[in-house]
């Protein structure tokens, strides 16, 4: 199956191991695997073919060759995580980037042809929660629906693995509750 | 035996000009190949030069955090760099070895099936009605269609570091608030794992993939190592008021 990580600040030419400008290695997962990385070469294939920068992204989705698993990583000053400036207000930074870069997505075809955009937060500021998670689909209920469900990221892998036929489902997902009940129809 | 000498010079004369053009028509490939070696590397370096403007580009705020933007910026130039020179290196490489289409590129408009290439550039059309993807494959998407389709591509967004309280009815969030939330469907009751906080101080942003379930605590303990410390940008590259300290941000590096 297709997958690739778009990360903003990176420059695509060498597989992003260390910190660059706003980009933090440690908001991107799949450096963290072997497998992509070759156990960190820079050069690796794996690597560069699909952790990709950001800015590539608009392009991939008006030409409708994005992946079927895509991972969006905005930098430290549009996911939330520092304030920067002018604006010094961390959520008020991400909202102005989401105004911006979801419409993209959601008036892409990849979208309209059974798309699912699920955006989520890492973590709480001290606790475990309530984080947000957020559904954008043609399939899902929309119009403001909500729910009392409990969930986890457990729940989110497990969503995505049942999108995908993946199994077994792994660690906690299989423990988990799947997002079902925010979509008229599922998967 | 004048006559016989003279048609053995000749014909090693013969042997020896075939063979010189033989030798002659060999090298030409290998001249041409590392030429293209040579094109695909200023093509690298001129991603090179563009990437490092729009870095520099990002760099504000006082002189001194300017100047340690830049440093950093040329820094990552400099690396890129090393690589198209390792590129170029495996290039000429796979030239010695007498390799085919050893500069090639996917996005280089031209169809090289010996590199597993079924068309060129992304985002063409292909015979088959697919449209050419990133890898330069005709990758066949299933057509429009109603009712219980599948959902056939995800995209996850991963924001930081915030409860659902401050994002919802936040003044500093309409677009969330006004727009999202009223077109799309959303979970009040989404936990990150319980502990998370506690539980791994020491590893930076990697406990998403930790909490998935994904990894053994071998690994966990290389990217522990892995992990550099995170460049302090609030302290040097912009003014933060609102953000952790350096210190703090040491002290508090699982977030």
């Amino acid at each position: 199956m297709s997958w690739r990580a778009y990360q903003e600040g990176t420059g695509g030419i060498v597989c992003p191991l260390i910190d660059q400008g706003d980009y933090v290695v440690h908001h991107d997962p799949f450096v963290y695997f072997d497998d992509v990385t070759q156990r960190n070469n820079p050069r690796a294939p794996r690597c560069l073919q699909h952790v990709r920068p950001y800015s590539e992204l608009e392009a991939d989705l008006i030409n409708d060759t994005v992946a079927r698993y895509n991972f969006v990583t905005p930098n430290v000053c549009d996911d939330m995580h520092d304030a920067c400036d002018p604006v010094n207000d961390p959520v008020k930074q991400g909202d102005a980037w989401l105004s911006r870069e979801l419409p993209k997505l959601l008036g892409s075809p990849s979208f309209a042809n059974n798309g699912a955009i699920f955006i989520t937060w890492d973590e709480a500021e001290t606790g475990d929660g309530p984080i947000g998670m957020i559904v954008l689909s043609p399939k899902a209920k929309g119009g403001g629906y909500q729910n009392t469900i409990h969930y986890t990221h457990s729940t989110t892998l497990r969503t995505v693995e049942e999108i995908f036929g993946v199994t077994p489902l792994l660690g906690d997902a299989a423990n988990a509750t799947d997002l079902s009940d925010l979509f008229v129809s599922f998967p | 035996m004048p006559r016989t000498r003279v048609l053995l010079l000749t014909l090693l004369a013969a042997t020896v000009a075939l063979v010189g053009a033989r030798v002659t028509q060999a090298a030409d490939p290998l001249k041409e190949c590392r030429l293209s070696c040579k094109q695909a590397k200023g093509a690298c370096i001129g991603q090179v030069k563009h990437h490092l403007q729009a870095l520099l580009g990002e760099c504000v705020g006082g002189s001194s955090e300017r100047r340690q933007c830049r440093r950093q910026a040329r820094g990552t130039a400099r690396a890129e760099r090393t690589a198209c020179g390792d590129f170029v290196r495996e290039c000429h490489t796979c030239c010695a070895a007498r390799g085919s289409d050893c500069a090639v590129r996917c996005g280089d408009g031209v169809v090289t099936p010996a590199r597993g290439e079924q068309c060129d550039p992304p985002g063409s059309a292909c015979e088959n009605g697919a449209i050419c993807d990133a890898e330069c494959h005709c990758v066949t998407r299933p057509g429009a269609c109603t009712g219980a389709c599948p959902i056939h591509t995800v995209f996850l967004i991963l924001m930081e570091n915030h409860d659902w309280s401050s994002i919802k009815n936040s003044p500093s969030a309409p677009y969330i608030n006004n727009t999202l939330l009223a077109i799309a469907s959303h979970a009040t009751q989404y936990y990150n794992p319980p502990g998370l906080h506690r539980a791994y101080p020491t590893t930076s942003g990697s406990k998403p993939v930790r909490t998935l379930g994904f990894l053994t605590t071998r690994s966990q303990a290389r990217i522990t190592r892995a992990a550099r410390p995170i460049s302090s940008r609030c302290s040097t590259r912009r003014a933060c008021p609102g953000a952790p300290t350096r210190k703090g941000r040491a002290a508090s590096s699982a977030r």
